[in-house]
């Protein structure tokens, strides 16, 4: 009986120590919370590629509570040069109290210097794929400058940069900015060798950062070859048939007015299957509503409203034919999912020429692709006129 | 020979087809898409695991309608009429032998990636160590609570992926999903085996056992295969959902697909914006059920060969067998090797032995009919 009690104890004692499971506990306090990682190239090359990585550790202190504001700077930022991620990384851990936490990072940003050389991307975003405490919902921009910079600046409304960023990049209102690119649909695209677009952001001043256009990825050599700003983004939203809510000013009869876009898509055929000559079709419908003009024509008059909506397509018409140019002819990257639509619906055809995309035999730039826009204005607004000048 | 000592212990069929999924869903749901999307194009896997999942429901009603032609009789005795004494205790002790495996495969498993994404400073032997002592408490205990075990956990499991694959329409790209049905046939064929051996290779078998246990076996067959049919369902929309969210070649190169996906998904609001942690607790329950199951089956066969040793002596000298098996494999290709061949091992032979049973007991059936 005693012998028994004795052999209870110890097990009891071992299970304790057992289902614990205390090996990996680290208190909340801790842990060093980060939330946004900036890659540069160092200014001083040593033999191999020396990269500078600034992370951006939380400091939850200048934070404060919901009632209470925090004093002093929320966040914290580390940097160090080395030859791989990995390196810089222990680098940082020795200058930094607290153990680095990943599982918050929301904010990778890179240089254009490392992006548009050949293959570096591919390499730094690995470390972002491979390590499991690391998510696949983590935002990629891409910073015309240094990329560190952008992790200095201090909004007045939001306490850590890289928060102020990530939101800047998850909420685009506007025909000049893409949706938020994730680092997992990066994985997709390399994995199919496809060309991609990733936001571009450069620094603006001390509280700004400025959303300034799309840096355009080559598929094959996986490196930036070109960025698309103002009216070419929208040319290319239009023809994706994606992101297109904003404004879109045009022409009538000389004078300005301007729509907002309430609901658009689009729609791609293939219209020749010769691979050589490959001819897209690009249906765009687009549905605005007035939101400014100073000119005279009454647009209750159907033929009046015929004329805006002309105007309509035809602004439309030419930035996408704008941003076919470019991305077909300079960039050569295909960006304007062609290639998925191939993919998708023309299988046999595709899998006969995806090795030679946009790259190779280039069948892509080849190609060549007609727009056909189809506008209407939906609501004139709340006012018919604002001024009086004669009527026609 | 009466071996059926556990005869206060009765089960309904319910139970059984509760059982099947339970002891169905296990590691193999966290791997298929990858290895199914590897040899399939687009969503086109779906057609494989219907194919797969129609050979596996065809599986389980044939194991479940020969076990439930011998109501309560244990499979020991049944066996023993159909291919005589000898040959059935082979067959019982190799079934034995095949839990064991699958129990050291799980435990390893369960341990590898629970140390990967969750703790990585615990050494894998203790992580191991603590949930194979679980599972024995469990096994150790009366037999029909393993299965009130089965039909709690169970709804859960459904609920929270359920829950996962709702929270992951956001994150579908329909572009994924076309083409259709541009796989050529060596490709289904192909995603068939793998979707086959990924439902079955984890013991069918076990219900050769269990069904001794049912009191009206009759209505058995029908329940057991309506409950792998759940199984099927849950594995294409769980496919069909990895696919669009990840697209063909990202899932074909994704060690864990169903984890990233519960690891994509944020749910805005802060507070359950990580999911992958309630569904890392959800799933090592389905792992432990389907342990739990394995082992006891194990201890079943081996009781029913050995009918005056105790049941606890026969865990407590399996458990340490389980244990160093599991601790074998030491790099993840010789886990996956070994996840290998304790499917093939279990899908061949549970395949062969139903073939021969079942041979058997259509030329000896008829004869028992005839008296």
């Amino acid at each position: 009986m005693k012998s028994k009690k004795i052999l209870l104890i110890c097990i009891y004692a071992f299970l304790s120590v057992v289902l614990s499971a205390c090996w990996d506990a680290i208190e909340v306090e801790d842990k060093g919370f980060l939330s946004g990682v900036a890659i540069d190239l160092a200014e001083e090359q040593g033999e191999n590629m020396t990269f500078e990585m600034t992370l951006q550790f939380v400091v939850p202190g200048g934070l404060g509570t919901a009632t209470e504001a925090g004093g002093g700077k929320a966040f914290r930022n580390l940097s160090q040069t080395g030859e791989s991620l990995y390196e810089i990384n222990a680098d940082i851990a020795r200058q930094e109290n607290r153990s680095t936490n990943t599982e918050h990072l929301k904010l990778i940003l890179i240089s254009t210097d490392i992006v548009e050389q050949e293959e570096l991307f591919g390499n730094v975003i690995n470390v972002f794929l491979r390590q499991s405490d690391m998510r696949r919902g983590m935002l990629l921009g891409i910073v015309d400058g240094k990329a560190k910079d952008l992790l200095e600046v201090e909004p007045e409304h939001v306490k850590i940069p890289a928060q102020y960023i990530s939101e800047l990049m998850e909420n685009p209102r506007n025909t000049e900015t893409i949706e938020q690119v994730r680092v997992g649909e990066i994985q997709e695209h390399l994995l199919a060798n496809a060309s991609f677009k990733i936001p571009q952001l450069a620094f603006f001043s001390d509280d700004r950062v400025n959303y300034e256009g799309v840096s355009i990825f080559e598929g094959d050599k996986t490196k930036m070859v070109g960025t698309l700003t103002g009216g070419e983004v929208k040319g290319l939203n239009f023809i994706i048939g994606k992101d297109q809510l904003g404004n879109i000013v045009a022409d009538i009869e000389g004078e300005k007015a301007e729509f907002v876009i309430l609901k658009g898509g689009s729609k791609i055929k293939l219209t020749n299957k010769n691979k050589e000559n490959l001819k897209f079709q690009v249906d765009i419908d687009v549905e605005t509503q007035l939101s400014q003009y100073e000119g005279t024509l009454d647009f209750y008059k159907q033929e009046n409203l015929e004329k805006f909506e002309k105007s309509i397509e035809d602004a439309i018409k030419k930035m996408s034919e704008d941003a076919l140019k470019k991305v077909k002819d300079e960039l050569q990257a295909d960006v304007l999912t062609f290639g998925n639509h191939l993919r998708m619906h023309h299988y046999e055809l595709w899998e006969e020429i995806k090795d030679d995309w946009d790259h190779g035999k280039n069948y892509f730039s080849k190609s060549d692709a007609t727009f056909n826009v189809e506008a209407i204005v939906r609501e004139p607004g709340n006012t018919i006129k604002i001024q009086t000048k004669g009527d026609k | 020979m009466r071996t059926f000592k556990y005869g206060d212990e009765q089960i309904r069929t319910r139970d059984i087809m509760i059982a099947v999924p339970s002891m169905l869903i296990a590691i193999g749901i966290i791997i298929f898409p990858r290895e199914l999307a590897d040899k399939t194009i687009a969503a086109d896997g779906w057609v494989s695991i219907l194919f797969g999942g129609m050979i596996a429901i065809l599986a389980v009603w044939l194991v479940t309608k020969l076990a439930a032609s011998f109501p309560n009789q244990s499979f020991l005795s049944y066996a023993s009429y159909l291919v005589t004494k000898p040959v059935a205790i082979v067959i019982t002790f190799l079934f034995s032998v095949q839990g064991i495996l699958l129990s050291a495969f799980e435990v390893r498993a369960i341990s590898d990636i629970s140390h990967q994404y969750l703790f990585d400073q615990t050494p894998i032997e203790v992580v191991a160590l603590s949930f194979l002592l679980v599972v024995v408490y469990a096994v150790s205990g009366s037999r029909a609570g393993l299965f009130r075990l089965n039909s709690m956990f169970l709804p859960i499991i459904f609920l929270i992926t359920t829950l996962l694959v709702f929270f992951s329409i956001v994150f579908i790209n329909t572009d994924h999903l076309l083409p259709v049905f541009k796989t050529d046939a060596q490709g289904y064929v192909q995603g068939t085996i793998e979707s086959t051996i990924s439902f079955s290779g984890v013991g069918i078998g076990i219900f050769f056992f269990y069904i001794s246990l049912v009191k009206k076996p009759e209505k058995a067959p029908a329940m057991a295969a309506f409950g792998m049919s759940w199984v099927v369902g849950l594995y294409i929309v769980v496919y069909l959902t990895c696919i669009a969210v990840f697209g063909e070649n990202t899932t074909a190169n994704i060690r864990f697909p169903l984890i990233e996906l519960a690891k994509t998904i944020e749910i805005p609001g802060g507070f359950f914006e990580r999911l992958d942690s309630v569904f890392f607790v959800i799933w090592i329950m389905a792992i432990f059920n389907t342990t739990a199951l394995a082992f006891d089956v194990s201890v079943m066969a081996l009781n029913s060969i050995f009918p005056k040793v105790d049941k606890l002596k026969i865990i407590f000298v399996l458990s340490p067998i389980v244990f160093f098996l599991a601790m074998i494999p030491n790099t993840y290709l010789e886990i996956g090797l070994f996840g290998r061949y304790v499917s093939y091992f279990g899908w061949g032979f549970v395949g062969v032995i139903l073939i021969i049973l079942w041979v058997m007991f259509k030329i000896k059936g008829a004869k028992q009919n005839e008296k």
